[in-house]
């Protein structure tokens, strides 16, 4: 009896060691819950190309934009957990997921990795502006609540940086919907909101030729592409937004697996090509092992669920 | 037309009704002076209901016509294809693009070709099309085809 | 310019720009896929290529749909996609008449006209009007979408109560699923593929080629339509319709222009208000959807104009005017050249790029086009029996393609069974798609209205651009319902 289970447990674990081997079956399938052609596709596909250059198989880029992103993330969550299947796409499931737009919990899933982040991010205000930086907005918001208007897609992940602001350092903001980048350029030119985030490497070109203001960046850390642009934290405003890709696959995944597929996404630090592809995009990427990861992860789902809870976006 | 104006008046007035029932059930978080979800439904309903009204008017106005030919072999040979449509997407999501492509496209022209309908040709307009959709999609844009899910 | 041309000349870029101009002809045509997708899919292709090189087939095989479109619309009576449904409402007419060789001929060259001018007015006024799109608020866009919207409703004179019925449906159609700003999921009642809401792609192939194919067969095999091809000189136009259509050409050529220019609307928008706006304004509506050629010349110098148009926010500003240009902006990304107003100055040989290929590419669609001219009714003497099953299996590729789930099939099921009810109980299917286009963008538009301004509701009517547009459109809804009262108290006081 022992000597059978002794039997099984060992064959079990074989099976697990071979699983991790034996990746990848065949073409691997990275979904993305967005349209071809935009940019969450254009970051999967630098991605796709950097995967199929290690492991020699194709690696199809699945464009479901379906149910806000929901069909992407059904389809993974359902499929076998062997690695074949994953899900491309930033820590918009974690908002999803506390929005209540979308069922089911980060935990659900299982975490593999981070890839490149997002390009950073900057709050813009009209070149009119009478503030010079974030600080300076701050106190004139606080001193008059709800009538400086923030162009945010609302429930989205600009609401929740606009929540953040709010939560940190008390202040009401009239938030109103501008949720594409082109809107809050037109928006903010145009005088119909006040302030706004978009991406440093437009909003860059704005300033120079006049259009718009920059009060701050929203990443943590200053980026030398725009050193003009300080970030909100070294002004003593205490927002930050990561916007990282998460690679995610089935809930339930042979750890040995995963630690595999981590270490091949962390070498694209050391891949040429794709750094330059990532550079020209001005997007970064740092190498996390499987438990940085996770961790991240957990840190950005807990910090979520707080500010949708504050915003009243918590799902019922 | 009288008749069918009138009935289809009616069934666009009870959809507009239909549609005013199931916006006022809409629950929602709401932003400051945003007016909610609950208004675009309500004026796309709101013309509805008008453009029937005025539909039913205009048709009680106008000269009483003979009700509709209903032609049953026609609506017959119509649902028969559209069955067949509905086999292709079924087969396309339990086996696959490519084996149920083939097999749909000689079973349509089977259909639509009647009398004329010679096996060969059939076999190899099935297999030319697959072949024209593997070579632009597959090869070409490198575009991802369903795939079987029953196995 | 010059340098742009001089380098476009080199014989590997010659022959790329040829190559994805006929792709972009070829993909325009076939129902389902359009110069967009193509070049949505090709995208990533450009990675390994230089900047100036990518641009330039991505724009060519923008260039070709967009006027590769029609062909479907003409000889078949299905539109190759949104952009070609207005040309289905004479093109095809003209050819059960036996005139698709004009009607080809007619839309070859005005294709042309709309590209080739549109651009040069791009090249040219760019940085002057682009401007512009900042000073219209949501007040003005919301305005603008619901006249368009009754200006095609009121096409069907006799009955403006079912345009405005198909209207007000199609609005509905586009609230379901997530709604705009509050992500409200409405009528999608828990099912995960309803709340994204329908597919455009899918609803117009059900109501366009599904619908047709259920139907042709339904009534009985059609017998093959004889072409007129011989005796054909040019392009089949005379010069004399050219002259007659003058007035028509410029003002499609305007709203096309305009449409394009605009964020947010393109040539699938475009085509249908010019159309409308040729019925009403011309001399002899009732021949319009028999096969008149001035819809032919409005539908297509307009769609393409929109090409132009959208260009100018596009490079001028870094704002896409439509879902293509938004890809192209994708396209300069990757190559780490960042839109935005000083496009022209960090990179204006990018700038002339476009410009230069949108150019060449429309002279080479024209030249492609005109010999093609010949062959394309070709497919017209193929019994339909070997024409259908290819189309049935393009359209389910074409919308599986799009979004990628097989549960698009019986979405695009629904809409062709939709399509055979609306055609039996004779409800216009135009206006029905254009409220379902305009519809995201309308209710976005409106609420955003009431939340930026302090005044709510009223600013769209104190704003005088917002409140004329309104006007026009309330106008052309009810002139059918008082043009009888006012020739009966005429005719009472006479």
């Amino acid at each position: 009896m022992l000597k059978t289970l002794a039997a099984a447990v060992l064959a079990l674990g074989l099976a697990t060691a071979a699983q991790a081997a034996d990746w990848p079956k065949g073409p691997v399938q990275l979904l993305v819950p967005a349209k071809a052609g935009g940019g969450s596709d254009l970051m999967a596909r630098i991605f796709a190309d950097y995967l199929h250059s290690k492991i020699r198989v194709p690696v199809v880029v699945v464009n479901q934009p379906a149910g806000g992103g929901t069909l992407a993330y059904e389809t993974v969550r359902n499929a076998r957990p062997d690695g074949q299947t994953l899900l491309f796409t930033h820590t918009g499931l974690l908002v999803n997921a506390h929005t209540g737009r979308y069922a089911h919990p980060v935990s659900d899933f299982t975490t593999i990795a981070i890839g490149q982040s997002y390009p950073p991010q900057v709050l813009a205000v009209a070149p009119d502006a009478p503030w010079t930086d974030l600080k300076d907005f701050i106190r004139d918001a606080r001193a008059h609540p709800d009538r400086y208007s923030f162009g945010v897609s609302l429930g989205g992940t600009s609401h929740f940086i606009a929540g953040q602001i709010m939560d940190a350092e008390d202040v009401k903001l009239k938030l109103v919907e501008a949720a594409s980048e082109v809107d809050k350029v037109v928006a903010l030119q145009g005088g119909n909101i006040d302030i706004g985030n978009l991406s440093a490497g437009a909003a860059a070109q704005y300033v120079q030729a006049g259009k718009l203001k920059v009060l701050a960046m929203i990443d943590r850390d200053p980026d030398p592409a725009y050193p003009a642009f300080v970030p909100a934290v070294q002004q003593g405003v205490n927002v930050t937004w990561l916007a990282p890709l998460v690679l995610w696959g089935p809930k339930g995944m042979d750890p040995a697996l995963v630690t595999r597929i981590n270490g091949i996404v962390a070498g694209m630090a050391e891949d040429p090509a794709t750094r330059e592809r990532l550079a020209k995009m001005s997007s970064r990427f740092a190498p996390l092992d499987v438990a940085q990861s996770r961790q991240l992860v957990d840190e950005e789902d807990a910090k979520i669920a707080r500010l949708a809870a504050r915003l009243g976006l918590g799902r019922e | 037309m009288q008749r069918i104006d009138q009935l289809t008046s009616l069934v666009l007035v009870a959809v507009g009704l239909i549609v005013i029932a199931m916006t006022s059930r809409i629950t929602y978080t709401s932003f400051t002076d945003d007016p909610g979800p609950r208004l675009f439904p309500y004026l796309g309903a709101a013309v509805l209901i008008l453009s029937g009204l005025s539909i039913f008017v205009k048709a009680c106005r106008d000269k009483p016509g003979s009700a509709i030919p209903v032609d049953r072999a026609l609506m017959l040979r119509g649902a028969m294809l559209f069955a067949l449509m509905g086999l292709y997407a079924l087969a396309m999501k339990l086996v696959g693009f490519y084996p149920a492509t083939p097999v749909a496209v000689f079973a349509l022209y089977w259909m639509i070709a009647g009398a004329s309908r010679r096996l060969w040709r059939g076999i190899v307009l099935g297999l030319a099309t697959t072949l024209f959709i593997y070579l632009l999609f597959t090869l070409g844009l490198q575009s991802y085809l369903p795939e079987a899910s029953l196995f | 310019m010059i340098h742009a041309f001089i380098d476009l000349v080199h014989p590997l870029t010659f022959v790329i720009i040829l190559g994805a101009s006929i792709l972009g002809v070829i993909l325009g045509a076939i129902p389902g896929l359009s110069g967009g997708l193509g070049v949505a899919l090709l995208l990533p292709v450009t990675f390994g290529m230089e900047a100036a090189t990518g641009l330039a087939m991505l724009v060519a095989i923008w260039v070709g749909g967009v006027s590769g479109a029609m062909v479907g619309s003409i000889l078949l009576g299905i539109p190759g996609s949104p952009s070609a449904i207005a040309t289905c409402f004479d093109g095809y007419p003209m050819t059960r008449k036996g005139q698709a060789v004009k009607a080809l001929g007619a839309a070859i060259t005005a294709s042309f006209l709309g590209t080739f001018f549109s651009i040069l007015i791009a090249a040219w006024l760019s940085p002057i009007i682009a401007d512009l799109a900042l000073k219209l608020g949501p007040w003005e866009y919301f305005s603008l979408g619901f006249c368009a919207i009754a200006l095609v409703a009121s096409l069907s004179r006799d009955n403006v109560g079912k345009g405005m019925a198909a209207a007000a449906l199609g609005l509905l159609a586009a609230c379901v699923g997530f709604a705009p700003i509050d992500g409200t999921a409405r009528f999608s009642f828990g099912n995960m593929y309803l709340s994204s809401g329908f597919d455009l792609i899918a609803m117009m192939l059900g109501l366009f080629a599904l619908k047709q194919i259920v139907m042709d067969f339904a009534r009985g095999t059609r017998a093959v339509q004889k072409v007129e091809a011989r005796n054909i000189s040019g392009f089949g136009v005379t010069l004399q319709e050219f002259r007659d259509n003058a007035w028509n050409l410029v003002r499609s050529f305007g709203i096309g222009i305009w449409i394009g220019f605009l964020p947010g609307m393109g040539a699938a928008l475009s085509n249908m208000v010019a159309y409308a706006q040729a019925k009403s304004a011309s001399k002899h509506p009732e021949k319009f959807g028999k096969g008149c050629i001035d819809g032919v010349f409005a539908s297509e110098v307009s769609n393409n104009a929109s090409v132009g148009g959208s260009v100018i926010p596009m490079i001028a500003l870094g704002i896409p005017g439509d879902g293509t240009t938004a890809i192209l902006l994708g396209g300069l990304m990757i190559h780490g050249i960042q839109p935005g107003p000083l496009l022209f100055t960090n990179n204006p040989e990018i700038v002339y790029t476009v410009f230069a290929t949108a150019l060449l590419s429309a002279v080479m669609v024209l030249v492609v086009q005109f010999f093609g001219m010949r062959l394309f009714p070709a497919i017209l003497k193929v019994p339909y029996h070997y024409l259908y099953p290819p189309i049935v299996v393009l359209s389910f590729v074409g919308v599986f393609v799009n979004t990628g789930g097989a549960y698009i099939f019986a979405m695009l099921l629904g809409f062709a069974a939709l399509g055979i009810l609306m055609d039996l109980v004779k409800l216009p299917i135009s206006p029905f798609i254009l409220a379902f286009i305009l519809g995201p963008m309308l209710e976005s538009n409106l609420r955003k209205g009431f939340t930026y301004s302090t005044d709510g509701a009223w600013a769209f009517l104190t704003r005088p651009i917002s409140a004329g547009l309104l006007a026009i459109a309330v106008f052309s809804i009810l002139w059918p319902y008082l043009k009888p009262l006012l020739i009966r108290r005429r005719l009472s006081h006479g």
